[in-house]
Parts: C-alpha cells; sequence; structure tokens
C-alpha cells in the first residue's frame, strides 16, 4: 500500500469516529432528537 | 378462539419476538459501545462446521425474529380493523402508524443492509479480506440505525395505548 493510500485510509477512519452512531451516547441521543421531532410532526399532521 | 383471545396471542408473541429481535442490538451496544474499526486478525478466519452453525443460528435468530414481529404486529392491526387508519397516520392510529413504519424500515434494514454484508463479514459469502472490512463498517452502522429508530418505535408503541393523547388538540 502506498503512502498516499495509507494516509487516505486514515483520513477516513478519523472520519468514520465522527458519526453519532459511533458511540451508545450518540446513538441514544440521536432516537431521543428524533422521537421528538416525530412527536412533533405527528401532533401537526394528525391534531 | 375469540377475538380477543388472538389479540392478546398476537400482541404476546409481537412483544416477545421485539425483544429477541431489538435485544440483540442492545446487546451489541453493551458490548461494544464505540466503534473501533475491526483488524484482519480480528476477523478471524474459523470456518469449521460448528462456528458457521452457531453464526448463522445466532444472526437467523434474530433477522427471522424481526419477521415474526412485524407479522404480529400488522395482523393486530389488521383484526381490530387498524390497519387503513393506521397506514392513513389517521387521527389517535397515527402514533400507531408511525411505529409500523419506523418497525418495516427496521425489519428491510435488517434483511436488505444488515444481513447481505453480514455474510460477507462471516465468511458465508466469499469476500477480500479488505472487503470483509468494510462490511463490518456497514453491519456497525446498520445495526446501530436499529437501535437508534428503536427508541421512537417504542415510544410510539406505547403512545398507540393512551388513544388520541398524542394528537389530541
Amino acid at each position: 500500500m502506498t503512502t498516499k493510500q495509507e494516509t487516505m485510509r486514515e483520513t477516513t477512519e478519523r472520519t468514520r469516529l465522527r458519526h453519532p452512531f459511533d458511540t451508545a451516547t450518540g446513538t441514544l441521543v440521536c432516537g431521543a432528537l428524533l422521537t421528538a421531532v416525530l412527536v412533533v410532526l405527528v401532533r401537526h399532521i394528525a391534531g | 378462539m375469540d377475538a380477543t383471545a388472538v389479540d392478546l396471542v398476537l400482541r404476546w408473541t409481537h412483544f416477545l419476538a421485539g425483544i429477541v429481535w431489538v435485544g440483540h442490538n442492545y446487546s451489541s451496544v453493551v458490548q461494544r459501545p464505540s466503534w473501533r474499526p475491526y483488524t484482519a486478525a480480528e476477523l478471524g478466519n474459523d470456518r469449521s462446521e460448528r462456528f458457521m452453525a452457531l453464526m448463522k443460528r445466532e444472526h437467523g435468530f434474530f433477522r427471522w425474529a424481526s419477521v415474526v414481529t412485524w407479522a404480529a404486529g400488522m395482523l393486530m392491526l389488521w383484526q381490530r380493523g387498524w390497519l387503513p387508519g393506521a397506514l392513513a397516520l389517521d387521527g389517535a392510529l397515527a402514533p400507531i402508524g408511525v411505529g409500523m413504519y419506523i418497525g418495516t424500515i427496521m425489519m428491510a434494514n435488517v434483511w436488505l443492509v444488515l444481513w447481505p454484508h453480514q455474510k460477507k463479514v462471516l465468511g458465508i459469502v466469499p469476500a477480500t479480506i479488505d472487503e470483509r472490512l468494510r462490511c463490518t463498517r456497514i453491519t456497525h452502522l446498520s445495526s446501530r440505525t436499529n437501535t437508534m429508530l428503536s427508541i421512537p418505535l417504542l415510544f410510539f408503541m406505547a403512545a398507540s395505548s393512551y388513544g388520541g393523547y398524542l394528537v389530541a388538540p
């Protein structure tokens, strides 16, 4: 593997680590936020 | 068996299979809370009949649990005459309708995204080591997507028991 490829892979890995689902907390917070958004939408659509 | 008994059995089946299915996702969150890229060595090369049977049984169990959960939920809605209202997100049926749509997305995620990639990770489908490593990332995100979606799903399942409380003016 060339140095450029290695750098690209490292950059990709670092970027991947920033995804909210990469931690348990991030996953649960996203779920809670989505719940809140959907509650507002449901009240708007069906209320 | 009368309609109430059928409804009760469907509800029980829905809960039981749902716990088997979604419990698998939460088990993964507890065992591996933060993403760490896999190495080739971690993937392992155990292709023994015993190991492959174990993997197939484990993954098959929760995959088919998703189908049982979904089917029991849909049958329950149909048997109660709620299906059209839930599909249309109509009034007091809107919360369970949202839950139904989220559950459908989650089941599709298991069968159409997670499982095809998991087969490569496990070596059930032949793939290069790079491809298998790439697939571990996809299966991680796919699994976590379902964990995340289970939070509103369970909320709207619970909310459906409160009739029109959520949508009342």
